[in-house]
């Protein structure tokens, strides 16, 4: 083994690990202002990483007109997915939630597979050439990649703490009652909390396929990756869903590279239950 | 004593009874008896999830995992080591259960309801990935094959019809074990976490201890119906583990109704013939379960067979106003069950 | 010798003390008041003594014996059983099934004696129905015995609470504010209950608001004041102690 494929790995992971932060940011920020698993998450990213494959590749769209129309148009599916799936059943218990979001999950998985069929599918990327960076390859797509997910979170981060949209949605998450006491209007905020949380996933589906291809089964294993961040990270934790992703990211790409590739997926489940057993609230959750 | 029949056991025996005779006169070639050898191991494995989502209020997204995992265990323990299936069929249950009480210990020590959805969500994915790799074991991609069936003095329960009564007596004997669990001291203690965890530990319930156990047995529950797969059908492989057998089984648990010990049986039937009839549709079929699945959970949330005991009794109740006199008394002997 | 003794009992939420060095001593066989203003830790001390919460630091001691941060069941098993501020029920039972529930510590029946129904488990199941009625009826609610509990009136609420409290057969109960939302005369009513129990050899820790419900029925009193106890002693005492009334009436001496 030499430094350079550690070096190599420790990119790899980087770039894995920026796709979970902004993955696992939408999911914690949902549990954390709503209570609600969206167990539908992982099937907003397969969509748009699809659906960026269809406008360019079949519609004839550039790489970055077809990003942001996808990550705007899913944005406002997000707001669909709040009213049909999510809030009928606010007040009812967290089961019903979930199981509307497993059946909308279900749902857009087998519907993308009619369309799509299984196969993976490239889509052209804007630019790709290979830099060496000390004995590391480094793709320029993947540099934007990595690019786009922290200015993505540096902007989450600003929205929720300076803006007054930002301070309603705390203010919501932590209760909800006080919140509607003082006059804000928490549908309104749980409509703008899924907006950005499926805006991120498509974010997080448009970003993928720079360094590698969309295909609809994109989603379930994301999705699990994205949980085994949020409970490590402690549930409704965002700033330490990005800490947590960044890390497994990381060290699953270590763990891939010298001890097993069949079991990457593997090693988060159990970094997450051993998190489970010695610290069940999670490294940044509170008791 | 009299005996007493409790009001959901007319309509879930006469349901029964009707699926019964189906193989004599309507489902005569082998195909079609197939279906109904599935509709029972549905059935079993819907009471398993149900034992989760209606008695506990909790979700396991890995269910089918622990259908999967037995029937693995039991197909093994034949194949490899020649162990009658009689035995597998307690040796699924029990590695099941097992495995089940170690992710039950993981996941229900603290929030309930979320984190069991995630780790077993987790437990569903690894178990597939491990069935897929570890080909020396699981026999990789196309998994193991000719598992052979049960036989009992000699005589191999091998076709459509044996094996469909076989399973059907195992599934009304669970049906039955699982109404007097609800009674019992085990069964009454869960139901009264689900109903209100703070009070149920106030009255001395072990909250933690009987969850896990609780959650543990239907892991079992689902692991036994794996066995009964693996050996009719007689193959297993890492599909088994999946995520559209989990959806078959939450189909069935809420399309029958949550909760209600028979609407799982009925979700099956209805789940496996609707399905057999959209057949020329292919994998639109899924999209379509998909649809129907969230339509259930947005408009009948109470799932059919509810909605038909509800029918049942607004008629009946319509006839006694007719005639007040008999039907009341009976009514009266009834509801002294208490036991719905 | 005291049943329930706690000894530098405190709980810190952030900086604060919700609960601060709190020495509390109960006799047996006592009806012991814990009052102090809305938000003196009263129900922080409840929830302490019963596990709900894990102390910060302190000891509680019940039948002289260490029980600090053991689980609510545990306790319940020692006969140390509470009732919620809050109506805490089994909502979407019967009544009857609130109660069989609550009696989860005394139920007899064996696993495989609910399974076969064998006549051993008939004969416990009998006998159970039969202690339901009995603790209904003293309660007052035999005539509800099949309604659903949700379907409750406020005080009938409250009777059937200290019902499934009483299937569990503590020594000691503890009560947290169960006269809330009653009428004058259904809060008389409870307090009876509550004497009765006394009588029958159960201790009773009372926490409540309002004064001057309890100062007829408790031995001692005990008050509270920012999570630390400011007086304590018989009704007569407390009900002349300066610092009581200035910690219940201090705005209008202020004023």
């Amino acid at each position: 083994m030499s430094w350079d494929v550690i070096g190599q790995q420790l990119w790899n992971g980087l770039l894995n690990g920026s796709i979970y932060v902004i993955f696992a940011a939408g999911l914690s920020l949902v549990f954390g202002v709503m209570r609600v698993i969206n167990m539908a998450h992982g099937e907003l990213t397969m969509l748009g990483a699809m659906l960026l494959f269809t406008v360019t590749d079949l519609v004839g769209l550039g790489y970055f007109t077809g990003a942001a129309l996808v990550v705007v148009v899913m944005a406002l599916a997000g707001f669909l997915v709040n009213r049909v799936t999510v809030r009928p059943f606010l007040g009812h218990s967290e089961l019903v939630v979930i199981l509307s979001t497993v059946a909308l999950s279900f749902m857009l998985l087998n519907g993308s597979l009619v369309v799509w069929g299984s196969g993976p599918k490239g889509v052209d990327k804007p630019f790709n050439e290979i830099v060496q960076v000390g004995g590391v390859y480094v793709t320029t797509a993947s540099v934007l990649l990595v690019g786009v997910c922290f200015a993505a979170v540096l902007g989450l981060y600003l929205m929720l703490t300076f803006t007054k949209l930002g301070k309603k949605t705390r203010a919501t998450g932590q209760n909800l009652l006080g919140a509607r006491l003082i006059g804000i209007n928490t549908t309104a905020v749980y409509d703008t909390t899924l907006i950005v949380a499926s805006g991120l996933a498509a974010l997080a589906g448009v970003l993928i396929v720079l360094v590698s291809s969309a295909s609809p089964n994109l989603g379930q294993p994301l999705l699990i990756t994205g949980f085994a961040v949020v409970i490590v990270a402690g549930m409704g934790n965002v700033g330490g869903a990005v800490a947590v992703g960044l890390f497994m990211g990381v060290t699953e790409a270590l763990f891939g590279q010298f001890v097993s590739t069949y079991y990457r997926q593997g090693y988060l489940y159990v970094v997450m239950i051993v998190v489970l057993l010695l610290r069940p609230q999670g490294l940044f959750g509170r008791k | 004593m009299r005996l007493r029949i409790p009001p959901g056991w007319w309509l879930g025996g006469l349901l029964l009874l009707l699926v019964a005779m189906v193989p004599l006169f309507v489902f005569t070639n082998t195909y079609n008896r197939g279906l109904l050898v599935l509709i029972v191991i549905y059935a079993i494995a819907g009471l398993s999830l149900d034992y989760i989502m209606g008695e506990m209020g909790q979700f396991s997204f890995g269910h089918a995992a622990f259908w999967g995992f037995g029937a693995y265990v039991s197909a093994k323990l034949a194949l490899d080591l020649g162990i009658s299936p009689w035995i597998g069929f307690l040796a699924a249950p029990a590695a099941a259960g097992l495995v089940g009480l170690l992710i039950g210990y993981i996941a229900l020590r603290r929030t309930r309801g979320l984190e069991l959805a995630i780790v077993t969500l987790g437990f569903g994915v690894l178990a597939w990935t491990v069935a897929l790799r570890w080909r020396p074991v699981t026999g990789g991609p196309s998994g193991l094959r000719q598992v052979p069936p049960p036989s009992l003095f000699g005589w191999e329960i091998r076709s459509e019809l044996a094996y469909f009564y076989f399973a059907l007596l195992l599934l009304l004997g669970i049906v039955f074990l699982l109404s007097r669990l609800r009674t019992s001291r085990f069964g009454r203690g869960v139901r009264s976490i689900h109903e209100n965890e703070d009070l149920a530990k106030s009255v001395g319930v072990a909250a933690t201890k009987y969850y896990v156990m609780a959650f543990s047995f239907a892991c079992a529950l689902v692991g036994f119906s794996g066995a009964l797969y693996a050996h009719h059908f007689r193959f297993v492989n890492p599909n088994l583990l999946g995520l559209d057998y989990m959806f078959i089984f939450l189909i069935v648990v809420l399309v029958g109704g949550r909760g209600t010990l028979w609407g799982p049986v009925l979700g099956s039937a209805i789940f496996v013939l609707v399905s057999e009839w959209l057949r020329a549709l292919q994998e639109y079929r899924f999209v379509i379960f998909g649809v129907v699945l969230l339509l259930v959970v947005l408009f009948m949330p109470i799932g059919v067979f509810p909605a038909l005991q509800r029918a049942v009794r607004s008629s009946r109740e319509r006839r006694k106003s007719g005639d007040e006199a008999t039907a009341e008394g009976e009514d009266r002997a009834r509801a002294g069950v208490g036991m719905e | 010798m005291p049943i329930l003794e706690t000894s530098g009992l405190t709980r810190m939420f952030g900086g604060l003390s919700a609960v601060d060095r709190l020495d509390l001593s109960v006799e047996e066989g006592e009806i012991r008041g814990l009052i102090g203003p809305n938000g003196s830790g009263k129900t922080t001390a409840l929830n302490l003594i019963t596990g709900y919460i894990k102390p910060t630091r302190g000891v509680v001691r019940y039948q002289s014996s260490d029980v600090s941060g053991e689980q609510p069941h545990e306790l319940a098993r020692l006969g140390l059983v509470r009732t919620f501020q809050i109506t805490t029920l089994f909502e979407n039972l019967t009544v009857r099934d609130n109660v069989l529930h609550g009696s989860h510590l005394k139920n007899p029946t064996s696993l495989l004696g609910a399974l076969t129904r064998s006549r051993k488990y008939l004969e416990q199941s009998r006998e159970m129905e039969e202690r339901v009625r009995e603790l209904l009826a003293f309660v007052g609610l035999a005539e509800r015995i099949d309604a659903v509990a949700r379907d409750l009136s406020a005080g009938e609420h409250r009777y059937l609470e200290i019902a499934i409290a009483l299937a569990a057969k503590p020594k000691m109960l503890l009560l947290d504010e169960p006269a809330t939302g009653l009428n004058p005369e259904e809060a008389a009513y409870l307090m009876n209950l509550i004497r009765t129990l006394r009588s029958q050899g159960v201790t009773v820790l009372l926490v409540e608001h309002n004064m001057r419900l309890i100062t007829n029925i408790c031995t001692r009193i005990t008050v509270l004041n920012f999570g630390a106890k400011i007086a304590e002693g018989t009704p007569e005492e407390i009900v002349g102690n300066p610092d009581v009334i200035t910690a219940y009436l201090g705005k209008r001496r202020g004023a």
